[in-house]
């Protein structure tokens, strides 16, 4: 009895096949957000959160005082600093909140990880971070124009902190990583109105929309892909909350 | 079949574990060391909290780590500090924790009522959780671990702080379980795991001692271990394991490689014997 014979062609087809049916696809980032947000519903998303925002919500009364007192001529500075705050303040509180409590390892050890929700909040935190900048921006800015050019300045913000807190997040893992970032975003937004002053407020002031969308847009790329790798940081080991 | 292949963790120069292979398949298995053995280092490599420096841990045949959520979805794990949240009910926390792992609302909101009658806390489902004795949270703790009907059951010291009956009635709750899974056990209380630990697996110096019967591991010690009241009159060198009152009298249970039957009555090792014995020298 003899065997059909096959083309080489068609023998690497049939290989083709059978691997593509066989090799598991890895989730795109949107599949598994999509699917941890159908199983686990915002209830269980932002589960044991309402502390959280109930201190952020304080301290946002805090900015928004600072921010009406402020100075009309460091309008751009401030803006520039508080911009991502809300975004800022939610992720410490929240996510500190969760590394602190006991169920940190146990949740590292479930079907959808801790690590894969704290990215869904933070990509959750961020949006609430844009209608914050929305807000923010509306309140500095005194006709349509200048909300055009304030408000990209401000999602700049917002987004480079993001992406840099994420970054430090995801390599500099801990329990105070995310006070850590809020540090590092207190420096970033104050160093330079500090040693340069007005320069720093013309300097932001001189910047094209056109080039702080761009930023932006930049940082949110980047900030995404820092989120994609958070998700997939399940293989990094958690030995600091684990062993410590 | 839970297989661990010449397995070391090191952290940085220091070894926590050195060439550990094992084999799990279903029953109950009592890893018995005292603290700082490495027992809950090989718990959390089990549970991919964390990974050998070098070997490999295989569930069926692949490694656990590749296998990610596939093999996160048949693990149950009870840590050793289990954190709760005081405000909740158990029924909420184990629904939180059921979409955690996996499970669709109607199987959760079943699995969850059926546990907590399993636990003996079905009364208590809707009270908030800080009310709850040590013995009740780590009844949550149980539940929770079995939500997704694990194939792999892993509890770290899971009796530490509770007390004699609640100790009796989680051995039976893990006998009960142990059924059809493997169920691994930490522990460094011999009582816990006498009567249902179907082998016992011992840790010395960060390396494999024995992965044995519990009847094999008191072998070890057949003919050497003794009890007298009058321990004065052995004048054999010997090690004491254990003493009890009984009539007045203060019975000494001991252990010697010497013939000691003139002095002392000669009776059966039990794995408390094995373990006093195996770990005279270390702080227990």
């Amino acid at each position: 009895m003899t065997g059909i014979e096959l083309t080489p062609a068609e023998k690497e087809r049939a290989i083709e096949n059978i691997l593509d049916r066989g090799l598991r696809k890895p989730r795109s980032l949107w599949s598994a957000f999509r699917e941890i947000r159908r199983l686990l519903g915002y209830r269980f998303i932002f589960w044991d959160t309402a502390q959280a925002a109930a201190s952020s919500l304080i301290t946002l009364a805090g900015v928004a005082l600072f921010i009406s007192l402020s100075p009309a001529a460091l309008r751009h500075t401030v803006l520039f600093a508080c911009s991502p705050l809300l975004f800022m303040v939610v992720m410490l509180f929240a996510e500190t909140m969760e590394c602190a409590g006991g169920l940190y390892e146990l949740k590292l050890t479930c079907r959808y990880t801790i690590r894969q929700i704290t990215a869904l909040r933070i990509l959750c935190f961020s949006l609430l971070g844009i209608a914050f900048c929305a807000g923010v921006t509306a309140c500095q800015a005194e006709n349509m124009h200048e909300v055009l050019r304030l408000f990209p300045l401000s999602l700049c913000a917002l987004f480079i902190c993001a992406f840099v807190s994420l970054f430090l997040i995801r390599r500099l893992a801990g329990k105070l990583t995310y006070a850590l970032a809020a540090a590092l975003w207190g420096a970033i937004a104050c160093l330079p109105a500090l040693l340069f002053g007005k320069t720093w407020e013309l300097f932001l002031l001189g910047l094209p929309s056109v080039v702080t969308a761009g930023v932006a847009l930049l940082a949110a790329a980047l900030f995404l892909l820092e989120i994609k790798k958070f998700t997939r940081a399940r293989r990094e080991e958690a030995a600091h909350y684990a062993v410590g | 079949m839970l297989s661990v292949n010449h397995v070391t963790k090191k952290y940085g120069k220091f070894t926590a574990l050195e060439d550990i292979t094992l084999e799990f398949g279903s029953g109950v298995y009592a890893l018995l060391a005292p603290n700082g053995a490495g027992k809950t280092t090989l718990i959390k490599m089990l549970t991919t909290l964390i990974f050998p420096t070098s070997g490999e841990i295989l569930w069926n045949g692949d490694e656990i780590v590749k296998l990610d959520e596939e093999y996160r979805a048949v693990v149950g794990y009870l840590p050793q500090d289990f954190g709760y949240y005081r405000n909740h009910s158990p029924r909420d926390f184990l629904l939180y924790l059921s979409a955690l792992k996996g499970l669709d609302r109607v199987a959760a909101g079943r699995k969850t009522d059926e546990l907590l009658e399993l636990v003996s806390l079905g009364e208590a489902r809707d009270k908030k959780m800080r009310k709850f004795s040590g013995g009740m949270i780590q009844r949550v703790g149980i539940a929770q671990a079995m939500l997704n009907d694990p194939e792999i059951l892993i509890l770290d010291e899971p009796t530490a702080g509770l007390d004699p009956k609640e100790r009796v009635r989680f051995r039976n709750l893990i006998s009960s379980l142990s059924k059809d899974r493997i169920v691994i056990l930490s522990t460094h209380i011999v009582s816990d795991i006498e009567t249902i630990a179907s082998r016992v697996v011992m840790f010395k110096g960060h390396k494999l001692l024995c992965d044995d019967s519990p009847a094999s591991v008191c072998a070890a010690l057949a003919g050497k271990v003794y009890e007298t009241d009058d321990i004065a009159a052995v004048k054999e060198p010997c090690l004491t394991l254990t003493e009890r009152q009984e009539d007045g009298r203060t019975v000494t249970r001991f252990a010697s490689e010497r013939d000691c039957a003139g002095a002392a009555r000669k009776v059966s090792p039990n794995l408390e014997d094995v373990f006093l014995y195996i770990y005279r020298d270390e702080a227990i």
